[in-house]
């Protein structure tokens, strides 16, 4: 089991996706969240994470420095793209693998 | 910051055209859009106060990168795709879509090809986005000039789409 399983185990779905999403965005933008001391959970009402996700983000950014040994806005573009990437894999295995309904075959075969 | 704060007369965004495809079909064409006064042609300047991954420009141009695969660290299409399905999460979770719905698009966002996030340049006149505006939350603390702002629930008749190409 790796850290983002392990900090993940036990939470729902719709928990754990907003939890990848919100260290995703933290390690994309580690530096400028430093620099502009914007915060990453700071979006609009509606999508405001509970008291949950913010604590397991918190506790994932944690562990994934810690097992770094460094603040992610000093992670070099490999130590990023292996954690962004893990984070990614771990995300889309939450969704069931079913085969794609027929709206979504249309929708993908839609032009804008 | 406050989008009232905000004087000048157009504000820029930059999404996905799959995004702007969920919009259309799921949620009745009403958009989420991270907003700027600035399109980004001069981000590098001191008088640019938005990130430069905040420029809508600077996002247009990676995006395009992405998709013809010249990127080396491309994520910004994994994270359109993560960010897809949060939204759906989100809009699931306000009783806006049904069940069924919030799977399907999961599962477009999974099964998208590159190609679909091609970049769409939104420019919105500030009067249209002040209509649709809730509250703007973005705390720039170290940087209280940064332009940034969240339009929601924005209707497709409310801005133009551009493409750069």
């Amino acid at each position: 089991m790796n850290i983002i399983e392990k900090n993940l185990l036990g939470l729902s779905p719709t928990k754990a996706r907003s939890v990848c999403y919100y260290v995703f965005r933290k390690l994309k933008q580690a530096k400028i969240f430093n620099d502009y001391s914007k915060d990453p959970f700071i979006e609009a009402d509606s999508s405001a994470p509970d008291e949950e996700v913010m604590a397991k983000t918190k506790e994932l950014i944690f562990s994934i420095e810690a097992a770094e040994n460094t603040t992610a806005d000093r992670f070099d573009d490999a130590t990023y793209s292996m954690w962004v990437n893990s984070i990614f894999e771990f995300e889309k295995s939450l969704s069931a693998n079913l085969a794609p309904t027929a709206r979504v075959q249309k929708f993908l075969n839609r032009d804008l | 910051m406050d989008i009232k704060k905000i004087t000048n007369p157009v504000l820029y965004s930059t999404m996905t055209e799959l995004a702007f495809n969920v919009n259309s079909q799921f949620y009745g064409g009403r958009h989420y859009l991270w907003c700027t006064p600035y399109f980004g042609s001069n981000y590098q300047s001191p008088h640019f106060t938005v990130p430069p991954s905040s420029s809508p420009l600077e996002i247009y141009t990676t995006l395009k990168n992405e998709i013809v695969g010249s990127d080396r660290h491309a994520n910004k299409i994994p994270l359109n795709r993560v960010g897809i399905r949060k939204g759906a999460e989100a809009m699931r979770a306000r009783g806006l879509i049904t069940e069924e719905d919030l799977q399907d698009i999961i599962q477009i966002s999974d099964l998208a090809q590159p190609q679909q996030f091609r970049p769409l340049l939104c420019v919105i006149p500030r009067e249209n986005a002040i209509a649709s505006y809730k509250k703007v939350e973005v705390k720039d603390k170290a940087n209280p000039l940064s332009y940034e702002c969240i339009v929601s629930d924005l209707p497709q008749s409310a801005f133009d789409i551009i493409r750069l190409d």
